[in-house]
């Protein structure tokens, strides 16, 4: 929205903003706060109020639907995005959500960061969308994803093999940020561009072309770039947090792209783990999927502990393979097997 | 993106959210000026809060982004640093890798040390050999650190690399291990000792320039990283604070100057459930998720292993090693000292191998 | 170092200001703040802070200093000879041959060397026969230099020392003249609460420089805290063994002396344990056997192990351990950075410790293996519960 004397309204005469500045309003969202029938009657007190009031209409796309509207959008026009593991797309209904935030919580070692690169891989592969992964703890590794991809792949049965990957390895943009402020510049910066894709349609080459075809955004982890800020004495962490989870949510609306964003644990009551964005966090995503390793095993359980549309409850066992996260099927003789992958 | 969560003082925060700057894009196109005069910072305050908003030479998001594409070709160019342990190094993907943070933890005696010295010696690997020719910075916090057992080992290994070179038979092998020396081997290891927790962190604060200086570093060791952090320190949660903060600077630093980190941790006994405990790394939960890699070493029927405990691009495997004269290996000690009787129990897996500290026995 | 006040480190302007009005005086204060903790804190631009943060840093880290200096400075300058470094430092010989032989030379100087071992199998007479071989001139294999030995049970017995030095020595201690000059050497600290010998070890320091003490023995490090600090009071023991670990390893290198502890053993009961529980492969459980001939019925368990637990176990540099099976006693190395797993049997005389013949056991073999090291085992015993990491 922004300060009333750089918006540039017609109606803003310099009259008139030392009319608002004397009520101490001075950004749009001063003036939508203020009582406006405090200010008065007056032919500039109208002029200014509707020439503002149609400003925000004009700038904030609100339009009215119904539920069926909507209804129908959310069965119809709505693809989902697949994590690349059939039987825990089914438990998050279908997939992840476009427009929406998914969160996966989970210890150590419990397969956040493979679900991440499963998810981009997947994507990439079958949507061919393009996916922006913003890596905070240093754990996005190419060759995995080629590795996932690759299992993937395999089962689709594509014959240009090779080119196939690279095709789907340039689709994946990995982005570094190691601290919340180039996180959120980030952030920020990721939403400038696909305005400017939006507007453009199709403009500047490559770039442009990402940001259109641009439909997972993750951010694997959330919590190692936040939870150094947090606590102290002061607000200004929980601020930093908000401003995050803002950019998160609004670029998840605005362009209708699903976000997975990864959050770890840390012991809370009887050393039983607990995530380490707590209740303030907790209403950010729309889906929360807690994953948790067995104590010396190698099977996995997913189980969806928040979902504002679907079941929550639910959980599915999987393992960590070779080719990404499976569904943990005991007796399968080659469950095992499975788990004896290489390093090529 | 909201003005409040700009990285700047509270009290231009306030003065800018006061005048109505509170969104980015309200600063996107006002000059340093206009800024002052509108929200009564001083011109100083207001050049800078510009500057933090639109940085010189900042192409905004796609400066550093790479795409799979291109992170898959650096890292199949990307050169390990190996263990001088061929099973550890299977298991390992070829070996410890730049540009990655690896934390390897275990029990007292079970060779943390010994794997740490080992890597800041096998860095210097010449290129020609498909090393990385690189130097290492090792940070002691325990004092464990023992310069003649560096020399010992460091000697074993010129001994492995000359053999190396000489038997490709390619003079130009040979040529790029004469430069190498015990001196110069000594010499390429940066130590620090640093004797309480504040020292520890200063020396991660000077790295960066450390690093400026000496671009040949290709390693950092901080062994141990728990010592200090599990003595006087009362608040847990500024401890969590302090060390996930480190833990990021740790991989910026990875990520920046194409150095492979190295963190040795302790175990420590946590109890579960009644009269049981067991034994996990410490510095608890929060920290387990600061490292990009898990090595646990442990014991097991008097056999030393290595184990991948966690890494996004690695399987978890399980591969032994021992802890010999010349360092670590993947197989026992051949050359036994004078004093060593030959007739020490050949049937087992070797006369160097110490007995269980370690993880196994006692029921 | 940490306790380096800011306005001794040349941090000028407007920052010390702040820093002083926000009562942040020393380095440790700074730097255990997160960098926005101080853009809150003191109102500074964030590139204001980390050059301040940057500036305080470089003043309190450790000099760097590549291996190679080390190495000069260690080696004594006679022995670099035409240029080749040779990796036998100076050692502290405990005079047993296959011992000293396995440890590169004996105890090693700039670390701690704990001796492990229940009651009366020897421990405090080593102690004492190193106290006596640091006192004799470095031409024999000594280190020139007094002893500081800190007694915390009241064992030391200076009839004891004297009758060591002059039955193993005979050479080197002809008259009383020489006896009475080691028994000046030898300065014998009494602390008598933990608290008391945390506070000598701090003081210590000063009298390291005053007296050229070469050599520190803390015989033992368990006797007081194990005795003062019940099972409740845990995290506060470890606490306090662990600033006695960092101050024992400073005063160790910072004199570069070797600084040797004796430690008590303790019984573990018999809960069952478990491997520790990383979740992998599932491992044989390996049963301890009962050593057959174990004299002594206080540790009829069978499995003893260090006191004191696993954190202490990581501030030691090298083990020995000293134990008795089927009447024969043996010395073990069960740490070290240099040696292999190796047992000697030994006995005592008026002399001191004797090794009993050449032999040399493999430990790793099996027979000798009844004292476990701290993280042998989960621990069943309280003794051992301490710190629950908290995230």
């Amino acid at each position: 929205m922004g300060a009333l004397s750089r918006l540039g309204l017609p109606c803003l005469t310099a009259e008139a903003v030392a009319f608002l500045d004397g009520h101490g309003i001075y950004t749009v969202e001063d003036f939508l706060a203020y009582d406006l029938y405090r200010l008065g009657d007056g032919e500039l007190q109208k002029q200014v109020i509707a020439g503002l009031l149609q400003h925000v209409a004009a700038t904030t796309n609100c339009t009215w639907t119904d539920g069926a509207t909507l209804f129908e959008r959310l069965t119809t026009s709505t693809t989902l995005v697949s994590t690349g593991c059939p039987s825990i797309d089914d438990v998050i209904g279908g997939g992840l959500r476009p427009g929406t935030i998914t969160e996966l919580v989970g210890t150590s070692a419990s397969g956040k960061t493979q679900l991440c690169l499963q998810a981009a891989a997947a994507a990439a592969l079958e949507l061919r969308a393009s996916v922006a992964f913003i890596d905070t703890s240093n754990s996005f590794s190419a060759h995995r994803l080629a590795q996932i991809v690759t299992g993937l792949h395999g089962k689709d049965k594509f014959v240009e093999h090779k080119q196939e990957l690279r095709n789907v390895a340039r689709r994946v943009l990995c982005f570094k940020a190691f601290d919340i402020y180039t996180a959120l510049r980030l952030l920020d910066d990721l939403l400038v561009h696909m305005d400017g894709a939006e507007s453009k349609r199709g403009g500047d080459g490559n770039q442009g072309d990402f940001f259109q075809k641009l439909q997972l955004l993750i951010l694997d982890s959330a919590s190692a770039i936040i939870s150094p800020v947090l606590g102290g004495a002061h607000t200004q962490g929980h601020a930093l947090m908000v401003s995050l989870s803002g950019l998160l949510r609004q670029i998840a609306l605005k362009h209708n792209i699903a976000v997975l964003v990864t959050n770890h644990t840390v012991s809370g009551e009887g050393g039983r783990p607990k995530p380490a964005l707590g209740e303030s966090w907790k209403s950010v995503p729309s889906v929360r999927l807690a994953l948790a390793r067995e104590d010396e095993s190698d099977c996995c359980t997913a189980t969806v502990t928040k979902h504002t549309i679907g079941a929550c409850g639910e959980s599915v066992p999987y393992v960590l393979s070779r080719d990404g996260l499976r569904a943990f099927e005991a007796e399968e003789p080659g469950a095992t097997q499975q788990l004896e992958w290489r390093q090529e | 993106m909201d003005t409040a969560a700009l990285p700047i003082p509270p009290s231009s925060r306030a003065k800018l959210f006061a005048a109505g700057f509170r969104r980015l894009a309200d600063l996107r196109k006002i000059s340093a000026v206009e800024l002052a005069k509108e929200s009564g910072l001083s011109q100083e305050e207001a050049l800078h809060i510009l500057r933090v908003v639109n940085p010189a030479g900042d192409n905004g998001a796609m400066a550093g982004a790479k795409s799979a594409l291109q992170i898959l070709q650096i890292e199949k160019k990307r050169r390990r640093i190996t263990t001088c342990c061929e099973t550890l190094d299977e298991i390992l993907g070829g070996g410890i890798s730049p540009q990655e943070v690896t934390e390897i933890c275990g029990v007292p005696g079970v060779g943390k040390t010994q794997l740490g010295i080992q890597l800041a010696i096998s860095v210097q690997r010449p290129e020609e050999l498909g090393g990385l020719a690189g130097e290492a910075v090792y940070i002691d916090t325990e004092g464990s650190f023992m310069v003649e057992r560096v020399l010992e080992m460091a000697d074993a290994w010129l001994a492995d690399v000359r053999r190396e070179a000489l038997s490709a038979q390619e003079p130009h092998l040979e040529a790029s291990t004469s430069g190498l020396s015990a001196e110069t081997v000594l010499s390429s290891i940066h130590y620090y000792r640093a004797y309480d927790y504040t020292e520890q962190l200063a020396v991660v604060n000077v790295l960066p320039q450390l690093l400026k200086q000496h671009p040949k570093i290709r390693l950092l060791i901080i062994d141990s990283v728990t010592f200090h952090f599990r003595q006087d320190f009362d608040d847990m949660a500024l401890r969590t604070r302090v060390l996930n903060g480190m833990s990021q600077k740790l991989m910026l630093l990875a990520e920046k100057h194409d150095v492979a980190v190295v963190l040795v941790n302790q175990v420590t006994t946590k109890v579960v459930g009644q009269n049981q405990s067991k034994l996990v790394p410490a510095l608890g939960e929060s920290w387990s998720h600061a490292c990009t890699n898990r090595v646990i070493l442990f014991w097991m029927e008097g056999q030393r292993y290595g184990h991948i405990y966690k890494s996004p691009s690695l399987r978890a495997g399980t591969a032994p090693y021992f802890v010999t004269t010349e360092g670590i290996r993947a197989t026992p000690a051949t050359n036994k000292r004078p004093w060593q009787e030959q007739s020490a129990s050949p049937s087992d897996l070797g006369s160097y191998r110490t007995e269980e500290l370690g993880l196994s026995v006692a029921t | 170092m940490g306790s380096k006040e800011i306005s001794r480190l040349n941090i000028e302007g407007l920052v010390a200001h702040r820093l002083k009005s926000r009562r942040l005086e020393t380095a440790k204060d700074v730097l255990c703040k997160t960098e926005l903790d101080l853009v809150e804190l003191l109102d500074l631009p964030a590139d204001v802070v980390a050059k301040a943060v940057a500036a305080i840093s470089q003043n309190v880290a450790p000099t760097r200093r590549t291996v190679l200096e080390m190495y000069m400075d260690q080696q004594q300058p006679g022995d670099i000879q035409g240029g080749h470094l040779h990796t036998d430092l100076p050692k502290l010989p405990t005079n047993l041959p296959s011992l000293d032989d396995a440890l590169r030379g004996g105890v090693p100087l700039g670390s701690i060397t704990e001796l492990v071992g229940p009651a009366g199998v020897g421990k405090t007479q080593l102690c004492l026969m190193l106290s006596i071989f640091a006192t004799l001139p470095t031409d024999i294999g000594g280190l020139d230099g007094k002893c500081v030995y800190i007694d915390t049970e009241n064992k030391f017995s200076a009839k004891r020392l004297i009758e060591i030095a002059t039955m193993r020595l005979p050479d080197s201690f002809p008259d009383e003249q020489a006896v009475q000059h080691l028994t000046s050497r030898v300065l014998v600290l009494r602390p008598n609460s933990a608290i008391d010998l945390l506070t000598r070890l701090q003081k210590l320091e000063e009298a390291m420089i005053r007296e050229k003490a070469k050599l520190i023995v803390l015989d033992s490090v368990a006797a007081l805290v194990r005795s003062e600090y019940g099972h409740d009071q845990l995290q506060q023991r470890q606490d306090l063994l662990g600033r006695q670990a960092a101050l024992l390893k400073y005063l160790a290198e910072t004199f570069r002396i070797p600084v040797v502890v004796t430690n008590q053993v303790m019984a573990q009961m018999g809960a069952p344990s478990q491997q520790p529980n990383y979740g992998f492969v599932e491992h044989e459980r390996k049963k301890l056997r009962p050593s057959p001939g174990y004299e002594d019925s206080t540790y009829d368990s069978s499995t003893v192990t260090a006191a004191l637990g696993t954190k202490w176990a990581h501030a030691v540099n090298t083990r020995l351990v000293l134990e008795r099976h089927a009447g024969q006693r043996y010395i073990r190395i069960a740490k070290s950075p240099m040696a292999p797993s190796l047992a000697f049997p030994y006995a005592i005389a008026a002399g001191g410790l004797y090794l009993s013949s050449s032999e040399v056991h493999d430990a790793s073999a099996g027979g000798g293996t009844s004292i476990l090291n701290e993280g042998s085992v989960t621990h069943s015993k309280p003794d051992d519960r301490f710190l629950m990491d908290v995230g």
